[in-house]
């Protein structure tokens, strides 16, 4: 266990980690592009996941809704995770001490787990487009478990300056 | 112009609600926070939906009034969070914000996207929403920079 905040603390004094962390521009663009690309990320998955609960824009397809946002919501997610990636190089035993950050990783591991099952085995079951079939209940499950999972990671992230360390 | 917004910086600092914001634990300050980036998110994830189908890059088969109609409501509700979240915020240490100039950045873009968004918005040309997601996602990254300078 003693070797993870060695490796933290060497990530933080590596050149690029400790270039970011004094540079007086880099946080701040860092940030902000990290902001920006979430809100097209995860806001572009809220309304896929309304849409798929059935609550939202019903007269379009959902599965037309997910392909025409797919593409800018990988795009966003890729910004997201290399923003977020720049600012952990930089600051990464004040973030690993963080209860809010572990949680923050795994809330975006379930999340993930749940759009690959949802990608890879109910969208592809025959039925899972007609409303009101057998599958299609599984298909609202899915859009509410990434709309409470997604939720929980930027509520998370959100935390992890205010929560500092276990209690 | 100085000295009005000196008292309106004093009213904002000095009332019940500030006090008891400010003395209360950190966590309310966090869930302040919590609620003003998901106000942001709805919006800019909102306007963004809308603009893709404007822009002509999605959607491209749907009428506008049918993707602006669902995600309207969104841009609002989001709005409607992140000002509500951000007053609060800004009514705790008023004199911080006001000599900020990422703060000051912010509410000069503010302005204009929240005109354009009131008085223009509707029109839904190619040019007035694009001119908006532009505002509207650097009013986001200049209320990040806040943090910062």
């Amino acid at each position: 266990m003693s070797t993870l905040p060695a490796w933290a603390e060497s990530l933080e004094q590596s050149p690029i980690g400790s270039a970011i962390a004094e540079s007086r521009y880099a946080f701040p663009i860092i940030e902000g592009t990290h902001l920006i690309a979430l809100s097209v990320a995860v806001g572009l998955i809220a309304i896929t996941d309304l849409r798929l609960i059935g609550v939202l824009l019903k007269s379009v397809p959902a599965d037309e809704v997910l392909r025409a946002l797919r593409p800018y919501m990988l795009g966003g997610f890729l910004l997201v995770f290399v923003t977020g990636g720049l600012l952990f190089w930089a600051e990464a035993s004040s973030v690993l001490a963080s209860p809010a950050f572990v949680f923050k990783l795994l809330f975006i591991i379930l999340a993930g787990l749940n759009a690959a099952y949802f990608e890879f085995r109910v969208a592809r079951q025959p039925g899972a487009w007609d409303e009101g079939s057998a599958i299609s209940r599984k298909v609202k499950l899915a859009g509410a478990a990434s709309l409470v999972l997604w939720s929980l990671t930027v509520i998370c992230g959100r935390l992890i300056p205010y929560l500092t360390k276990w209690p | 112009m100085s000295s009005i917004v000196e008292w309106l910086s004093e009213v904002a600092r000095n009332n019940a609600l500030s006090h008891w914001i400010r003395q209360s634990s950190h966590l309310v300050i966090a869930g302040l926070q919590i609620v003003h980036v998901f106000g942001i998110i709805l919006l800019l994830g909102a306007l963004l939906f809308i603009g893709l189908r404007v822009l002509h890059t999605a959607f491209a088969s749907r009428e506008t009034a049918e993707i602006s109609g669902s995600a309207l409501p969104l841009v609002w509700i989001g709005l409607g969070l992140a000002v509500m979240s951000g007053v609060l915020m800004f009514i705790t240490s008023p004199g911080v914000y006001l000599h900020n100039p990422a703060f000051k950045l912010k509410m000069a873009l503010l302005l204009a996207a929240a005109i354009i968004q009131v008085f223009l918005f509707r029109r839904m040309t190619r040019t007035i929403v694009a001119l908006s997601l532009i505002l509207w996602f650097a009013v986001g990254f200049a209320g990040r920079a806040i943090a910062f300078v």
